[in-house]
């Protein structure tokens, strides 16, 4: 009976999505179908074939924690939204009925002034014996065992409430301005005895002339500054000195273990403040819709600015500071994090640099290199009759391959977490957005299923991290060389190195090779003649003529040679194997990185106007001149958009490192691992706060630019 | 979806084959896409295949093992080791504990940065540019920069979690929030969620909100709505589109976050799915037969979304990068 009651359920469920997929999909039923067929299908295998019933699912307590689930997201969401709109329709209120809005706005002052006193236990029980010894250990409960605690902590809030709320709603009700001062200095008197009596032995200041003194006079001075420029001078006078007193009083008299009540420093600044608030009577009209708009800017922004207030840049502020301090965050060190951060072996090891200068990626970058400069010089003088580089863009392909191998040569030898992670930026930023870029542009002028393909390439998007890490996990795979291979990646290279090593097949593939980089070669000559760029023939031509030396002379391939001098399958350790294991690594963010690329380079090069390409067709330019002379130059600004976003994306990766590439053990750690091993597993809190520091100092470029642009554009 | 033809001259045999490499980007594409698809599909395989399948022999071998055909490796097994409640392994809990996260941290959002969208675009106040650009630029923020303080924020540390504000030139401290029960739960990972989400979603809903018709709010304006309600009855409904690209945005961010859920909930009794994916790939003995089908069915539920909702997911995507 459960089992029917649970199909039928998950039919109807079934059904429902299958009616909103057709919704959502108004035009293109076809696509919603298959969609949901394949949703049906994978269910009824799972759940139907598999062998797992609804009930088994939904096992245990989970249906509760479900239940639990929905009641902590309809209480929050309705408590934050709620509130907001309570918020608005008491502004909209405010304008009628001044008074009463005054009144609640007193209330709310009130019971949170008097509710952070007592929440830090600066203050004892209400209804506690005068002068009594209260030493500020009282629990912080709402409610106690007995069940009574409560009164005895709302009772404050609640008499700030009232006193303020009453006082405030009178005060505006007044037209008598002595009237009114009159009855601020009455609440001003009523709460400040009672908070001086109750107020904590411990925390009793000594009052400090001086200080007071200097303080409210600079404060009012402030103040009175300040309220000028509105027209409130009275008010902006008197709520800085109260606020002066409040902090010469409080805070910059030493506290003293006194028997004397301290009313001196509470009483005057709670006088002054109401008497403040008290100087002028209810507002003209202009300065209601004034308030109203200011009120409105405040109650829209404030929530949002409010969290990223709390969760963003007070925490980045502190972490600033962490980041100078030591391990437990008790003391301060200066720099020594840093010094560490950028000396320690783990993270920046620079100690084999000359080794840069002996690997093959040195030479070819540097061969290329020349290349380059050389075809640059000399196109530039045909064009020009001078020596130059504007002749155009027939090198900088060449060029910028040159540097980008350049910089693996480099980074493959310079060791630890920093440079690791610059390597990171550099290659999945450059080869995501080229192959990115790459993809849009075949798209763009396929054929056929373009959407489809584009959906395929975009598609590890959507999935997390974590899980990519777990499927590239699966293709780098590494088994016993002997053993049949279950990883793609190892599977492919065993069988090249067979190929590689086996008779006809061989020979048929140099024959392939050979025929394709002579014409590759035959290519680019012909284009340097006509002055045509030629950086994809170059690839061509450098991977081509690659594979044929490999095939000619020392192979290529997993193999390896055994003692009997029999060839034998190897294998690559794609995770462990230094320095290159970052860069398997990096594959698995390009993967997910060039699906963003793809689609936002789609849209830019949709968005060419077609006259541009047509006119340059008329000008006799080819598909690939078109390209790079018209619809390149066009997308710049989106190509500074996609580097940015990715440049930030990558220097944060951490899931992939702690994941896939086991915690970064094998010299493959980069600066968001270290800082989470070092802050949240070490404990070493200073330090993590120090590699934090430094990731934000790497994106703060990025950011600069990013604000810079903004400006420039104006809201 | 035409193509443009090359338009070259010359018939020599270089001319020739350089045009039917040129006329063919649809093969070209459909070859890197294979590539790019291997690694999922392989993924999806596997997870059909049991332990000894999946130890031994390539997912491409798949065919030989389908029951009746060859050696009947081919089973569901996975998945109910994954899904029953009953079974060690099981995601049931984990599934949630992501839910739970996921959903408070897309809805709450969402409100919070259509109210600051429209108070950037259509509230007139002093300041209004500059705190705008200063709440965006946060956007390039690494979150590693909160978090430590954020855990202690959360967590039980000394005397305990909240905030405090040591008064500047005083040794004087004073408590202004206290927390010391949200160590280890949802909420500490969505309240994060929502702080770190505020300058993307800002961003994204004043693109869209900023371009909506000023003449039509002008009007409201005369017959006497206020800001509440030209926002309630007209904002709302119109960027309806825009609200619904930052919730996918969101949902598939927060359902896929590994590092903070990591963070706030380290020894916590209830991890969402990334974390528990993340602890049966360290075990590598015993379960790893288990992360196929686990691996998929924490991305089912994205997967989902982005199939049937990629028009907005991609609206999106270009309404935050590509402006104007």
């Amino acid at each position: 009976m459960i089992m029917v009651l649970g199909v039928l359920t998950l039919i109807g469920l079934v059904a429902a999505g299958a009616f909103s997929l057709y919704r959502l999909f108004g035009e293109r039923p076809v696509k919603a179908g298959i969609i949901s067929a394949s949703i049906l299908a994978l269910l009824i295998l799972i759940f139907g074939v598999g062998g797992v019933s609804v009930g088994d699912f939904f096992g245990g307590d989970q249906m509760d924690r479900v239940l639990e689930m929905l009641g902590t997201v309809l209480i929050s969401v309705g408590v934050c939204v709620g509130l907001w709109v309570v918020l608005n329709l008491f502004v909209s209120q405010a304008d009628r009925q001044w008074s009463q809005f005054s009144g609640l706005v007193g209330a709310v002052l009130g019971a949170g002034l008097f509710g952070l006193l007592r929440g830090n236990r600066s203050i004892g029980p209400l209804f506690a014996d005068v002068d009594s010894t209260f030493d500020g250990t009282d629990p912080l409960l709402l409610f106690d065992a007995a069940g009574v605690g409560f009164l005895g902590h709302v009772e404050w809030p609640l008499f700030g409430a009232i006193v303020f709320g009453g006082g405030f709603f009178l005060i505006k009700q007044l037209k008598n301005r002595v009237a009114r001062l009159g009855v601020a200095a009455a609440i001003g008197i009523l709460s400040g005895v009672l908070i001086a009596r109750n107020t904590k032995i411990l925390q009793r200041p000594e009052p400090d002339w001086l200080a007071i003194i200097l303080a409210t006079l600079i404060l009012a001075g402030v103040g009175a500054a300040l309220g000028r420029r509105s027209g409130r001078l009275e008010r902006g006078a008197l709520l800085g000195a109260g606020v002066g007193w409040a902090i010469g009083g409080w805070l910059l008299s030493p506290f003293q273990v006194v028997i004397d009540v301290p009313y001196i420093s509470t009483v005057v600044p709670l006088v002054l403040v109401a008497m403040a608030f008290a100087w002028q009577g209810q507002p003209s009209p202009k300065e209601r819709a004034l308030f109203d708009a200011r009120a409105r800017a405040f109650i829209f922004l404030g929530p949002a600015l409010g969290f990223l207030f709390a969760a963003l840049v007070v925490p980045a502020v502190r972490t600033a500071v962490l980041s100078f301090q030591n391990r437990a965050g008790d003391g301060f060190v200066g720099l020594d994090n840093y010094e560490e951060l950028f000396t320690a072996e783990a993270s920046a090891d620079v100690s084999n640099w000359t080794d840069i200068f002996s690997s093959n990626l040195f030479f070819v970058a540097v061969l290329l290199l020349l290349i380059g400069v050389i075809v640059a010089l000399v196109s530039g003088k045909r064009r020009n009759g001078t020596v130059s580089f504007e002749g155009g863009p027939t090198s900088t392909g060449t060029l910028m391959l040159a540097a980008f191998i350049l910089s693996v040569a480099v980074l493959s030898v310079l060791r630890g977490t920093f440079f690791n992670n610059l390597w990171w930026v550099i290659t999945v930023v450059t080869v995501a957005t080229v192959v990115g870029l790459a993809v849009a542009v075949l798209a763009d002028r396929a054929v056929w299923g373009q959407n489809l393909a584009k959906s395929l390439i975009f598609m590890p998007m959507a999935i997390s991290l974590v899980g990519a890490s777990i499927v590239w996990r699966l293709q780098f795979q590494a088994r016993p060389p002997d053993r049949t291979q279950t990883g793609a990646l190892n599977a492919v290279w065993i069988a090249l190195g067979r190929l590689s090593n086996s008779g006809w097949p061989r020979v048929l593939m140099i024959v392939v090779l050979a025929v394709i980089t002579a014409w590759a070669i035959w290519q680019i000559v012909e284009r340097l003649r006509t002055d045509r760029p030629f950086t994809s023939l170059s690839i061509l031509f450098v991977v081509a003529g690659w594979l044929l030396y490999r095939f000619i002379g020392p192979r290529l391939g997993g193999f390896t040679t055994n003692a009997q001098g029999e060839i034998v399958p190897e294998t690559v350790q794609f995770l462990t194997e230094r320095p290159f294991n970052n860069m398997w690594l990096m594959v698995i963010l390009i993967w997910m990185q060039t699906g963003f690329a793809m689609v936002i380079f789609s849209a830019a090069i949709k968005a060419v106007p077609t006259e541009f390409i047509e006119a340059a067709k008329m000008d006799g330019a080819t598909e690939s001149q078109s390209f790079f002379n018209v619809t390149l130059p066009t997308i710049l600004p989106t190509l500074g958009v996609v580097v940015t976003t990715m440049i930030v994306q990558v220097t944060k990766v951490y899931d992939i490192v702690a994941v896939a590439g086991l915690n970064g053990i094998f010299g493959n750690n980069v600066l968001a691992n270290q800082m989470f091993t070092e802050s949240f597993l070490n404990l070493n809190r200073g330090f993590g706060a120090a590699i934090a520091m430094v990731m934000f100092l790497l994106v703060l470029p990025v950011m600069v630019y990013n604000i810079y642009n903004m400006q420039k554009e104006a809201i | 979806m035409t193509s443009i033809n090359p338009m070259l001259e010359g018939d020599g045999l270089g001319d020739r084959i350089y045009r039917r490499i040129t006329d063919m980007p649809t093969w070209v594409l459909w070859m890197i896409v294979v590539v790019w698809t291997i690694p999922s599909l392989s993924l999806f395989v596997n997870s059909f295949r049991n332990r000894d399948a999946q130890r031994n022999d390539a997912f491409w071998n798949v065919v030989t093992e389908v029951p009746g055909i060859g050696s009947g490796q081919v089973t569901t097994e996975n998945y109910t080791d994954v899904l029953s409640a009953s079974a060690t392994n099981s995601l049931g809990d984990s599934l949630v504990t992501s839910l739970a996260i996921a959903v408070p941290a897309t809805i709450i959002p969402i409100a919070f940065a259509a109210f600051a969208a429209y108070g950037f675009a259509w509230i007139d106040f002093p300041g209004r540019k500059w705190l705008f650009i200063a709440t965006v630029s946060l956007l390039a923020i690494p979150l590693q920069v909160a978090l430590i303080p954020l855990l202690q924020l959360f967590g039980p540390g000394t005397p305990f979690g909240g905030a405090h504000l040591t008064i500047p030139f005083t040794d004087k401290t004073m408590t202004l929030l206290p927390l010391n029960d949200l160590a280890g739960s949802p909420a500490s990972v969505w309240l994060t969620h929502i702080g770190f989400a505020m300058p993307f979603a800002i961003f994204l809903l004043h693109n869209y909100i900023s371009q909506l018709p000023g003449e039509l709010f002008e009007s409201a304006r005369i017959d006497g709505a206020n800001h509440f309600g030209i926002f309630w009855r007209l904002v709302l409904p119109l960027s309806i589109p825009a609200l619904a690209s930052f919730a996918i945005f969101q949902f598939l961010w927060t359902w896929n976050d590994y590092l903070i859920a990591n963070t706030m909930l380290q020894g916590a009794s209830s991890a969402p799915t990334t974390v528990r994916i993340a602890n049966l790939a360290g075990d590598f003995d015993n379960t790893d037969h288990l992360l196929t089908a686990a691996a998929f069915v924490q991305a089912f539920v994205p997967l989902v979304v982005f199939f049937s909702l990629q028009r907005f997911f991609v609206r999106g995507l270009l309404a935050g990068s590509v402006k104007g």
